[in-house]
């Protein structure tokens, strides 16, 4: 379990940064906190000519109130956040989940937006708020929405020579519920689930985290929580099944962790 | 020693890497490419003697076929393991895949003892159930690592390896070299948990090429193939049948198992591990009229099954004590209440499957387990915690295990690889200094407290005076290692025994005395409690309480047995709650990595209490027992139990391990439609 060889690059600056995709395209990967990246390197399951290392640029760290909520740089480290005080709790909530506190002290939330586990906090999180990722490459720059960005699993709609830079949050205080199956405490969710205002999301479950539009117009509606909602979550979940969980153990539980999310969002 | 095996500082070492099937099952053509495969390599088998046994032996590398995915079919080598990788990458090998073989029975062990077919007629009840044990991994945190240099025409190995003076003669043998050409010595070990008491292709391989290349050669296995191609354990389907009565007596058990021992059989055990030691542990700490066992091995194209803390024991006390909790409920007695009236109650005595149970006091093992958990107070805790819909279970497990297998066990089963004896040689240094030397070696077991007090105790010596060294085969005497719990039995006999013999020298400078013990089995006993709640949504169990009182006769240092409980407890827990060494239909293993193969972390134990009954053994010289791989046992038994006892309400039974989130859910799930199902037939 031993990469295969690459060259190494750690600018200091974005333009810097940015010259080198533009030069080297699909053969380079961006290296962000690595957490999933180099035991993907160790298993020869990527093998990239070129490892760019993001971590000297000041640009894209660090968090910002802007007029309409938050901006955080792409490569903010996870503990970061938890240390800055002040975000909204369904931020602090959701990176609770994520890994153990070693694996935060490296993992970055441009990594994990980029890296696009379906069962990643990150991702769930911007589908479910309704983010704006900033991609920027020498070419220039444009914004995507987080369901725009999330194409496949392990697929963000990025251009080779791209970067993302930032992700921008709407104002998400207020009440909310997020939740997770994890075997062991740190684990990737077996399935999750997350609320905030009317909006449901839930990850873990298909290719990527899925906006669950029918439990949405309940809410809307004024419905709540219970067995008409848990019917709603199994009709339109996406479910998949593995080594840890059927698909029918994914909808399932998945149902009962919508109404859980949806009812301690009521609660608030 | 000098650090672990991946840290010893040889200056030319060359860095091997293996080139390994992709397929279950495939015909091996044209290999091109800078790589050494069977042919060239020239060496022979790891060929097991003796009867009883069929030679199934797992080839150095792989000839004209492979049988499992990650089997190694070639070798290469470079300066760094990162450019053998490269090279290793580089290598076409052209497979043609085939059908899987139909299996193959390469073992049997049976056992017809009493009036099973009576026992089963007058019974009030018959009980059958098919019980699933996964297949799972010891995974030591060090993986699997050899070097070897030829020089001088002599063969230096060291070997991450709990069976240095195995591994000698399965070398000698295989390369044609005398034993006393070779020496063996063993560094700091990682952890072996039986894992690292086989012989291994790997090391066949760097042992010849060492002595091809005339340079020192190094493979450190890495993670991916020491999940998919070490050894594997446990994969067992096991039919029983218990007859009892309306009391919750057990009359009589008949047993079938079914044990997937993989693609091939494995040095110096053979396939017979796994059959021959659950047989004779079903239902051995309980009192039965009659036994029928058929414990059969059958190959596969998995990886091959071998040794593992517990071994079949695990199985057995499994499927025993899943049983016993069934009966309870059958005839709706407690389960403490059942084990009362089932445990055996005249100690010593020989067991319908050949025990010969040497000391132990089962029912006070059941009282200590009553009243230091405060049992009663726990099931009102159960109760009102069910009145809050919470799935909350209590487990319990008695058992016995057997510990230090001599000589005559291993040639009764057909194994001459495996000398049985245990080896010290006492030495008094020209300065006065006593060094102990075993057959055994420190694998984390921590040895010298318990070696330096028997010294004090002995020949009161002072601690400070004693040093241990372990792991050399050219200063150690010829024995069988650190396997099967033998340490506190016949190596420590074998320890009291040197000492004596350099006291009656009166440890003069120059005294140099060895002795040699054939151990005969003793039996540890233990009885363990362990509660568990599930997660009434997710279905996600938990551990939150373990007791396990446990009696491996006199105890030599008191700290070390309960840090052995407690590990084996932590590692039995994971089996059964967590790993699974899962494949597909294809063949394909399915947990290649440590994300999928999933191992209990700091947070998923919680702290284990620790109650020590004391009955020595009348065999061994110190009165004392195995206890390496009690605690596992135990957990197999208590935390099963605790798992099903917390669905029991909703009518879910749990059979097949590991007991996660998804087992449970779909046991819940067919308790719920055959409910319907019975509702809705027209007078139920």
């Amino acid at each position: 379990m031993k990469s295969s060889p690459f060259d190494y690059h750690r600018p200091e600056s974005l333009a810097e940064a940015l010259s080198l995709f533009a030069e080297w395209g699909e053969e380079a990967r961006a290296l962000a906190g690595g957490q999933s990246l180099v035991p993907m390197l160790a298993m020869r399951l990527a093998r990239p000519a070129v490892l760019v290392d993001l971590a000297r640029i000041p640009e894209l760290r660090g968090v910002t109130k802007t007029a309409g909520g938050w901006r955080i740089g792409s490569m903010t480290r996870e503990v970061e956040l938890e240390r800055a005080g002040g975000l909204p709790p369904i931020i602090a909530a959701a990176i609770s989940h994520i890994g153990h506190f070693q694996i935060r002290t490296q993992g970055t939330v441009g990594g994990s937006l980029v890296h696009l586990d379906p069962a990643g906090e990150w991702p769930a999180l911007s589908v479910l708020l309704e983010a704006t990722l900033e991609l920027v490459s020498s070419r220039g720059s444009r914004r995507l929405s987080a369901r725009e960005f999330a194409l496949a699993p392990m697929l963000a709609a990025l251009e080779p020579d791209e970067l993302l830079v930032a992700v921008q949050l709407p104002d998400c205080g207020g009440p909310f519920g997020f939740a997770e199956v994890e075997r062991r405490p740190g684990d990737f969710a077996l399935v999750g689930a997350a609320c905030h205002g009317s909006r449901v999301v839930a990850f873990g479950t298909g290719r990527v985290p899925q906006r669950l539009t029918g439990c949405e117009a309940h809410l809307a509606a004024g419905g709540g929580p219970g067995l008409e909602l848990r019917k709603l979550a199994e009709d339109e979940m996406e479910a998949h099944g593995d080594i840890h969980a059927s698909a029918a153990y994914r909808r399932q539980v998945g149902a009962r962790l919508v109404e859980r999310v949806v009812g301690a969002a009521a609660a608030a | 020693m000098p650090g672990y095996l991946a840290d010893l500082a040889v200056p030319g070492a060359l860095e091997l890497a293996f080139v390994r099937s992709p397929f279950a099952h495939a015909l091996i053509g044209k290999v091109s490419g800078p790589a050494v495969t069977a042919t060239e390599l020239g060496v022979g088998d790891l060929r097991l003697g003796g009867h009883g046994v069929a030679p199934w032996p797992w080839p150095a590398l792989a000839r004209r076929e492979a049988r499992f995915v990650g089997e190694a079919v070639a070798v290469v080598w470079a300066e760094t393991r990162a450019q053998a990788e490269d090279l290793a990458e580089s290598v076409e090998v052209e497979f043609e895949p085939l059908e899987p073989e139909a299996p193959l029975r390469l073992f049997e062990r049976t056992i017809d003892a009493g009036a099973v077919e009576a026992c089963f007629q007058r019974a009030d009840h018959v009980l059958e159930r098919t019980f699933s044990c996964a297949r799972q991994t010891p995974l030591p945190l060090e993986t699997r690592g050899v070097l070897a240099h030829f020089e001088a025409g002599r063969l230096t190995l060291w070997s991450s390896t709990q069976i240095p003076h195995i591994l000698r003669r399965g070398i000698a043998q295989a390369l044609e070299l005398e034993e006393s050409a070779i020496r063996v010595l063993v560094p700091e070990v990682g952890g072996g948990f039986g894992l690292k008491a086989h012989v291994f292709p790997e090391e066949l391989v760097a042992a010849q090429l060492a002595r091809r290349l005339g340079r020192p050669v190094r493979w450190i296995e890495d993670r991916r193939e020491n999940l998919l191609a070490s050894v594997h354990a446990h994969d067992n389907e096991v039919l029983m049948r218990a007859a009892f009565g309306a009391d919750g007596r057990v009359l009589a058990v008949e047993a079938d198992l079914r044990c997937d021992v993989g693609a091939y059989s494995v040095y110096p055990f053979s396939a017979s591990l796994e059959p021959a030691t659950a047989a004779s542990a079903i239902f051995a700490a309980y009192d039965l009229q009659g036994l029928r066992v058929s414990a059969r091995a059958v190959t596969s194209h998995r990886c091959p099954v071998g040794a593992y803390r517990g071994v079949g024991t695990n199985t057995a006390v499994y499927v025993t004590e899943r049983m016993l909790d069934l009966i309870a409920r059958h005839v709706g007695l407690d389960p403490l209440e059942v084990r009362r009236r089932n445990a055996l109650r005249h100690l010593p005595c020989t067991t319908l499957g050949g025990r010969e149970l040497d000391s132990g006091d089962y029912l006070e093992l059941l009282r200590r387990v009553e009243s230091v958990s405060g049992y009663e107070a726990l099931r009102r805790e159960q109760a009102k915690a069910r009145r809050h819909g919470k799935l909350f279970g209590i487990g319990l497990a008695l058992f016995n295990e057997h510990s230090g297998t001599g000589q005559s066990e291993y040639r009764s089963r057909g194994i001459e690889e495996v000398s049985g004896l245990d080896a010290c040689r006492v030495r008094v240094t020209a300065e006065g200094r006593i060094v102990i030397h075993t057959s055994s070696v420190e694998i984390g077991q921590n040895h010298a407290p318990a070696y330096r007090r028997l010294t004090e105790r002995m020949l009161g010596v002072e601690p400070g005076r004693v040093d241990i060294e372990e792991g050399d085969t050219d200063v150690c005497p010829p024995g069988t290692g650190a396997f099967v719990s033998r340490g506190a039995v016949g190596v420590l006999d074998a320890i009291a025994g040197a000492l004596r013999l350099a006291g009656e020298q009166d440890l003069a400078p120059g005294t140099d005395v060895t002795c040699s013990i054939d151990p005969k089995q003793v039996f540890p006993s233990g009885a363990h409690l362990a509660v568990v709640e599930v997660d009434a949504v997710t279905f996600v169990p938990r551990l939150r309480r373990y007791l396990a009182v446990e009696d491996c006769g006199t105890l030599i240092d008191q700290r070390t047995v309960s840090e052995q409980i407690r590990g084996g407890v932590a590692m039995g827990a994971g089996k059964v709650l967590l790993e699974e060494s899962a494949y597909g239909e294809d063949g394909q293993p399915l947990a290649a990595t440590l994300l999928d193969y999933l191992v209990p972390v700091a947070a998923d134990i919680p702290r284990i209490e620790i109650e020590h009954l004391v009955s020595p053994s009348p065999i061994s010289a110190q009165g004392s027992k195995g206890v390496g791989e009690a605690g596992t046992i135990g957990a197999f038994g208590a935390v099963a139990n605790a798992v099903a006892d917390a669905v029991a309400p909703l009518g879910a039974e749990l059979l097949e391990l590991p007991y996660g989130p998804q087992r449970i859910f779909a046991a819940i799930q067919l308790a719920t439609t055959s409910k319907q199902k019975k509702g809705r037939r027209p007078g139920g």
